[in-house]
């Protein structure tokens, strides 16, 4: 189940990304998997929905680009709207999965998807 | 609304540690092996029979992962290398993180080979480059020949495919030229060696696999640090 630490590291990348683009909030996210990458889509986008109401972007899409006899496994684009709110502050939580590609903020994400995987 | 094209690779955190364990594993001319399979395949059966087998002076050592437990490090431990396992808590594969965490100082010792036994899984482990010379894909008798067709990401990144337990075959509905044209579909380059723990069919031509690639690295490690040398002089 590296599908949630896969999870993880697309919502790290899009809140990394959104955060360039003060204003705006990402809204839908694009992610070509191969073939050949390892990645189960059903169980991807079902850690993807969990992980997102989790950091509250419950209405982030995701789009995948399903790629025969690849092994790409890529963020290729994140759309994002303009938002009259002030921007959130920014929200620790996308490391500690140990299949997480994040880098090494906190802790209340981290718990929750070590209780997703167990 | 707008579009802001990205292009970055999922795993690319892994990638680069992968890269600096590649760099770091090619400085000390260690051959690196991340072994492959489903549980019950026979990877620590086959580390085993093969550290049975290495001569006592070689420099070898292995890591090896698992969700839970440390038995598979006590087993490989009895036979004179140094072992260590990786717990992985649940993790279903090993990141490159893990194995830099866990053999940066036989590097700094100077190990000729890194044996990694993945967690047992033909599926995640896949996608997660170790900073290995090679991927080998252990298959054994007593699963399906359509493996290679149902996880045909992990026998296509595979250099070499053990296909283990043959002592199984005149007991098992496995139909072996079927497994080894399965594979190849995917794969047409892969290695195949046929081995069994239980009696130690295979393991001669393993073993001077295992030479050949040794000797490939060690040649590599000679020239990359020969070039630097040149480089250093040319400054």
């Amino acid at each position: 189940m590296h599908e949630m630490g896969i999870a993880s590291s697309v919502l790290e990348a899009v809140h990394r990304e959104s955060h360039r683009y003060p204003g705006q909030r990402a809204t839908k996210v694009g992610l070509r998997i191969g073939e050949y990458a390892g990645v189960d889509q059903e169980s991807l986008r079902f850690c993807f929905e969990v992980l997102a109401k989790e950091l509250n972007q419950g209405t982030l899409e995701l789009e995948i680009d399903y790629r025969p006899a690849s092994d790409d496994l890529a963020i290729s684009f994140i759309e994002l709207e303009d938002t009259e709110e002030e921007p959130p502050p920014s929200r620790a939580g996308f490391t500690a999965n140990p299949g997480s590609e994040a880098g090494g903020e906190s802790s209340e994400t981290a718990s929750s998807v070590r209780k997703a995987k167990v | 609304m707008n579009r802001v094209t990205i292009e970055k690779k999922v795993l690319s955190e892994n990638d680069r540690i992968a890269e600096r364990l590649r760099d770091a594993l090619t400085g000390t001319g260690t051959l690196a092996l991340n072994f492959i399979g489903s549980p019950g395949a026979g990877k620590t059966a086959f580390l085993e029979k093969t550290l049975e087998r290495l001569p006592v002076h070689t420099r070898a050592a292995v890591v090896t992962g698992d969700l839970q437990t440390e038995n598979d490090a006590v087993r490989l431990k009895r036979y004179g290398f140094p072992v260590r396992q990786i717990t992985t808590v649940g993790a279903c594969h090993l990141d490159a993180r893990m194995v830099e965490n866990h053999v940066a100082d036989w590097l700094e010792e100077g190990i000729e080979i890194l044996f990694i036994e993945n967690v047992g899984n033909l599926v995640c482990p896949t996608s997660y480059d170790l900073g290995e010379d090679a991927k080998i894909v252990v298959l054994s008798c007593a699963e399906g020949e359509d493996k290679p067709l149902k996880y045909p990401g992990i026998f296509r990144k595979s250099e070499l495919m053990i296909l283990n337990k043959i002592d199984l075959l005149p007991h098992v509905p496995f139909q072996l030229e079927l497994a080894l044209e399965n594979a190849r579909s995917i794969n047409p380059d892969i290695e195949i060696i046929q081995t069994s723990c239980i009696t130690g069919a295979g393991f001669d031509p393993w073993m001077k696999w295992l030479d050949r690639r040794r000797a490939q690295k060690k040649a590599s490690a000679t020239l990359a640090g020969s070039t630097s040398t040149l480089a250093g002089a040319n400054k």
